[in-house]
């Protein structure tokens, strides 16, 4: 295909403008549109609003949960001064206490391929991913129970340079080092399985950092976690 | 986490999310079934297009405008058209490239805006919603469920669409299409 036609952003945006209005137009006012929709339909619609509230609902669980994980950029020693050591090539991530918050801190080179879509093997019965965020630099799903509203939240990102993953655990919080298929983890067990337990995991040999947030308990997350694997987007 | 609680903030989201729904399932029930003729796919394509709108309804501001309007009848139409994809499975031409669409009136621009509007509809959604929406690639990538990188080549690809329908359309003059042949 060989064209010498130039058109610049500003045509572009002009362009879009003449061709939205033209649309727009040409389609019929919010009375002409009438339609009496199935009971199918409308039951389908009703559950996708009423989820809404769910979120909102698990929002509030994590938001006043004791555990809870916080993916940030950092300006480097704003918070504290990184070793020099603690940044040569090898060490893609060092774990750091600050105050009462465990910090993530990455090292590694920005990667230029795409972040891979990995998908849950396992999930506990009755949960459903209800929520997908997913970009180059981050993964991120929620899944929930309709009829328990337990929820998690599965999420993996690159172990940028810059960049650092914060835990604001409570204090009677257990924090275990241990291991996730062959992989370094942090399991962070609240007293009581209600509030939410943290898993993170970090995959050294493709960059990323993996975690689950979930008000579940220990076996399960473990068993999320060793049932992750690469493939098609679970959304 | 930050990411995600910026997205579902706020108390009065699943009343704007009705609001959404109140307002346009309609229009987009009407947009859907003009492409697919089928009472029962038109429901699912508006289904599976308020499911989308759900997981990006960070990037709707108000209920009532014309970005909204046509935001929520890009995204339809899109659904429409990956169900006729569907049904056209054995087709040996890509329905991507080949289905128009909703049919969009020319501006009458002779030119750029007039090439735009006769594209194929995966070409022209995706630079509506780039240059009339404003939405970047990323956030275009998420609304349509595909990885940023297959959204860059897309989007790439529908601004070659563009420049080809120009070229067909040879029988105007440079100085009426308002730029430049190099």
């Amino acid at each position: 295909m060989t064209t010498n036609m130039v058109f610049n952003e500003h045509d572009l945006e002009k362009a879009a403008q003449l061709v939205a209005e033209s649309m727009l137009d040409s389609l019929p006012p919010k009375a002409a549109c009438d339609h009496t929709f199935s009971d199918g339909f409308l039951a389908k619609m009703e559950k996708l609003i009423n989820r809404q509230r769910q979120r909102q609902t698990w929002h509030k669980m994590i938001r006043f949960a004791a555990a809870i994980i916080i993916t940030v950029s950092l300006i480097f020693g704003a918070v504290m001064v990184a070793s020099p050591t603690a940044r040569a090539a090898v060490v893609q991530w060092v774990r750091e206490t600050y105050e009462n918050s465990m910090i993530y801190r990455f090292f590694s080179e920005p990667s230029e391929d795409t972040l891979p879509l990995y998908r849950l093997g396992w999930i506990p019965e009755g949960f459903e991913a209800t929520d997908v965020f997913y970009d180059q630099e981050l993964y991120r799903a929620l899944y929930l129970n309709d009829k328990t509203e337990q929820g998690f939240v599965f999420e993996y990102y690159y172990m940028v340079n810059g960049t650092a993953s914060m835990v604001i655990p409570r204090e009677d919080c257990i924090l275990e080092h241990t291991e996730i298929n062959g992989n370094p983890a942090d399991y962070y067990q609240e007293l009581d399985d209600a509030n939410t337990n943290v898993l993170m995991f970090f995959d050294e040999e493709k960059n990323i950092c993996f975690s689950i947030t979930a008000t579940l308990d220990k076996d399960s997350i473990f068993t999320i976690a060793e049932h992750i694997i690469l493939g098609k987007s679970t959304k | 986490m930050i990411i995600y609680l910026q997205m579902i903030e706020g108390d009065e989201n699943k009343q704007r999310f009705a609001a959404l729904y109140e307002t346009y399932r309609g229009l987009m029930f009407y947009v859907a079934n003009k492409l697919l003729q089928n009472t029962h796919d038109a429901e699912d394509a508006v289904h599976q297009a308020f499911i989308s709108l759900a997981e990006n309804f960070s990037k709707i501001d108000e209920i009532e405008c014309p970005q909204t309007r046509t935001y929520v009848v890009l995204i339809v139409e899109r659904k429409a058209i990956d169900i006729l994809r569907k049904r056209n499975r054995q087709s040996e031409v890509s329905i991507n490239e080949a289905v128009h669409g909703i049919e969009i009136p020319l501006p009458g621009d002779h030119g750029l805006a007039d090439a735009m509007a006769g594209l194929p509809g995966h070409s022209r959604e995706i630079l509506l919603l780039r240059y009339y929406n404003g939405y970047t690639t990323k956030e275009i990538a998420a609304a349509f469920g595909v990885s940023y990188a297959a959204m860059k080549k897309q989007l790439t690809r529908a601004k070659n669409a563009l420049r080809v329908k120009l070229e067909e359309g040879d029988m105007i003059s440079d100085n009426e299409y308002g730029f430049q042949r190099t």
